[in-house]
């Protein structure tokens, strides 16, 4: 619309403006012919130029960018790939290293631990035996301390009753029997 | 004042050459067909001599130019207007470069005038009808019958449809040389203003001069493409129907 409107202001100032105007020369037929046969000729050249020239070289040009270009997306694809297999295979390594790892620290701990086990084991037996031994020997040092005692004290008894002379007039299995029963009793007390 | 129209007067360059009945002396005209045409070639044949991976400036504006077009042709006609690429490209750069040489002071525009655009929007019409008959045969007239139509109405819409159909190449051409003749008419007009109006008020015709200027190097642009898509675009019905 806008270049109607200056189509119209342009031809009718041209008119107004040039009293001897012959009108538009482009539509004088006179012209027509040579730029109809010029036309032929320049155009006819330009498109053989363009398309045996030109266009074979463009298209070939840009196809060689475009395959190169395509190429190098390819190797980079299977570079990339590659590098996912790699990564892959290092995980892989990587967890079975840890899984083998774990094998043998599991495997070590049992072996430590019945090792320490069996070593516990033996102290203690070893250890029993030797409190038993103690023991035993403690309970045989406490009997005879005992008995000696009992006999220590009925000597000290006749010792004593022989010295006040009265001797005669006491009965022995008495007194023996009465330590006896006290040497209980202590000895209860005692244990 | 000069002649807006002055601009466009061809004028014969050397001497008359004379082919059958026909005069064909070279003009201004060809002089700036033939310089378009150099430029383009020469342009672009150094431009794609080396191939580099690495494209250099030229290089990778030739590249751009051919991407340009191929998503231009891909997008509007498919796969199939493949060979039609070097055609299309060649149609393009043509106007492209008519346009935009013609921008430059005291050349011509080759584009300017009604017959050069005719001839090559009347080249593509009729390449395109003989590629829609070459491809469909008789069916490429189901073209001018829509699918979907009422059928009393049809008789209607196919006349409707032939007339569009060939109303093609005129307003194909006429698009593009109205525009670029009003262009140049209007800023050949900003310029006289300039001069005629003198140092005082001068000035505000000169900001409009390099404002249309800015102007016409957009539409010398946009005409090329609309030009070369509108192509397509037909050339799409031939191949596809629609």
């Amino acid at each position: 619309m806008f270049r109607a409107i200056i189509l119209f202001v342009g031809l009718s100032t041209a008119s107004a403006l040039s009293a001897e105007s012959s009108g538009m020369p482009q539509l004088d037929p006179g012209v027509w012919v040579p730029q109809i046969f010029w036309l032929i000729i320049t155009f006819g050249f330009l498109y053989v130029v363009i398309s045996k020239v030109v266009f074979p070289r463009l298209s070939e040009s840009i196809e060689q960018r475009n395959d190169y270009i395509s190429d190098l997306l390819d190797e980079a694809k299977k570079l990339s790939e590659q590098t996912e297999k790699l990564n892959k295979e290092y995980s892989e390594f990587i967890a079975n290293s840890k899984k083998e790892a774990q094998e043998i620290i599991a495997t070590d701990r049992k072996k430590l631990n019945s090792e320490f086990n069996t070593k516990r084991d033996e102290l203690d037996t070893k250890i029993k035996k030797m409190t038993d031994e103690a023991e035993k020997e403690i309970n045989n040092f406490k009997n005879n301390s005992i008995n000696q005692i009992k006999d220590i004290a009925n000597q000290v008894t006749s010792e004593i009753l022989n010295e006040l002379s009265i001797k005669n007039y006491v009965d022995e299995k008495i007194i023996s029997s009465k330590i006896d029963e006290i040497s209980k009793k202590r000895i209860g007390d005692l244990n | 004042m000069a002649n807006p129209m002055q601009q466009f007067e061809v004028k014969t360059i050397g001497p008359k050459i004379v082919f059958g009945n026909f005069d064909v002396s070279f003009t201004n005209s060809s002089l700036f067909m033939v310089i378009t045409v150099a430029t383009i070639s020469i342009l672009f044949t150094l431009a794609t001599q080396k191939k580099s991976l690495v494209p250099s400036r030229i290089q990778f504006l030739s590249e751009m130019t051919y991407e340009f077009v191929a998503k231009m042709i891909s997008e509007t006609a498919g796969s199939k207007a493949r060979p039609f690429f070097p055609f299309v490209l060649t149609l393009f750069l043509f106007i492209l470069f008519c346009n935009m040489i013609g921008m430059i002071p005291y050349s011509f525009t080759v584009t300017s005038h009604i017959i050069v655009t005719f001839a090559l929007a009347a080249f593509v019409f009729i390449g395109v009808t003989i590629v829609g008959f070459a491809k469909h045969g008789l069916g490429f007239l189901k073209l001018f019958v829509p699918s979907g139509a009422p059928a009393i109405l049809l008789p209607l819409i196919i006349i409707i449809e032939i007339v569009s159909y060939l109303s093609r190449p005129i307003s194909l051409s006429v698009r593009l040389f109205a525009n670029m003749m009003a262009g140049h008419a209007v800023l050949k007009v900003f310029g006289g203003f300039v001069v005629s109006l003198g140092v005082i008020g001068g000035w505000l015709p000169l900001g409009f001069s390099v404002a249309l200027t800015g102007l016409e190097f957009l539409v010398a642009f946009l005409q090329a493409y609309v030009f070369a898509i509108l192509s397509c675009i037909y050339l799409n019905d031939a191949l596809n129907l629609h």
